[in-house]
């Protein structure tokens, strides 16, 4: 039973999934944007300003840290309980894809 | 480089920043590129060839944090000015693709959210300065000066009313797209 501190956060929005798992590594603002942009194939674009607003939200709910600051730029990491979080996002998303892939013939 | 500016005035409300930023968007399409934000609706432009650019505005009540600023730019945003809090940023548009500085609802509600607290605080903040003032010169009271404070602070109530049902709206708005 995954813990309710952990589900709370789920369903994660397309794009808060991408900031986190772009996090595994520490990266800033747009290091992040452009991996998104880049990941997702051009299906998830962030603004700079939703990007600052998602860093400061998930900073304030423990997802991610500040690791480093320099030149006016900050760079977070996934927390412990940002990577919790993400595992189980993950493991929901593998239950949906199965899911789907069951009835794409049919469709 | 001879820089032709132009002056040029219009008023926006505050709840109008999109349609400020389809008025700035329009006039460079005619060739007309925002140099400078100035105050009360006074804009200055340079001449230039008509381009296909976006222009967003931003909120913030104090000054916007740096590493904010800085993210923006690294998006490839140019700073064109701070006018009472709101921070206007230019780009090209390319190719069918407009930019953007928010991409979500819930960004643009909290940018909503920084204008209207703005609004909500000064009503009490003018208060507390009148008693203040008052407090310092009790001779004022009873005389031109009281009449004319109260009258400036109810005008400023209403409109300050106004502008936070406008900016309420807008957000309620935006909310109805949060969710799917």
């Amino acid at each position: 039973m995954v813990e309710k501190n952990i589900t709370k956060y789920l369903p994660l929005s397309e794009a808060t999934y991408y900031i986190l798992l772009s996090l595994v590594e520490p990266m800033h603002g747009y290091g992040i944007m452009q991996k998104v942009e880049r990941i997702s194939e051009g299906t998830v674009s962030i603004g700079p300003g939703t990007m600052y607003g998602a860093f400061s939200n998930l900073e304030k709910e423990g997802l991610i840290a500040m690791v480093k600051e320099e030149e006016r730029r900050k760079s977070y990491a996934l927390t412990e309980k940002g990577r919790q979080v993400l595992v189980e996002q993950i493991r929901r998303m593998e239950i949906m894809s199965r899911n789907g892939q069951g009835v794409v013939g049919q469709l | 480089m001879n820089e032709q500016i132009v002056r040029k005035s219009k008023l926006f409300f505050s709840w109008q920043d999109e349609e400020q930023e389809a008025w700035l968007g329009e006039m460079s399409r005619r060739g007309l590129h925002l140099k400078q934000p100035g105050w009360l609706g006074s804009f200055q432009f340079v001449e230039g060839p008509g381009k296909e650019m976006a222009y967003r505005l931003d909120y913030n009540r104090n000054k916007a944090p740096e590493d904010y600023i800085q993210l923006i730019k690294d998006a490839g945003w140019e700073h064109l000015g701070a006018r009472g809090g709101w921070t206007y940023w230019r780009k090209d548009a390319v190719a069918g693709s407009i930019p953007e500085i928010f991409t979500d609802p819930d960004s643009k509600i909290q940018k909503y959210q920084r204008l209207l607290a703005g609004y909500i605080t000064s009503a009490p903040a003018l208060y507390i300065l009148g008693l203040a003032i008052f407090k310092r010169y009790p001779g004022l009271h009873p005389s031109w000066f009281v009449i004319l404070y109260v009258v400036l602070f109810m005008s400023w109530i209403i409109f300050a009313a106004i502008n936070a049902f406008m900016i309420l709206r807008r957000i309620n708005k935006l909310k109805k797209k949060a969710s799917v």
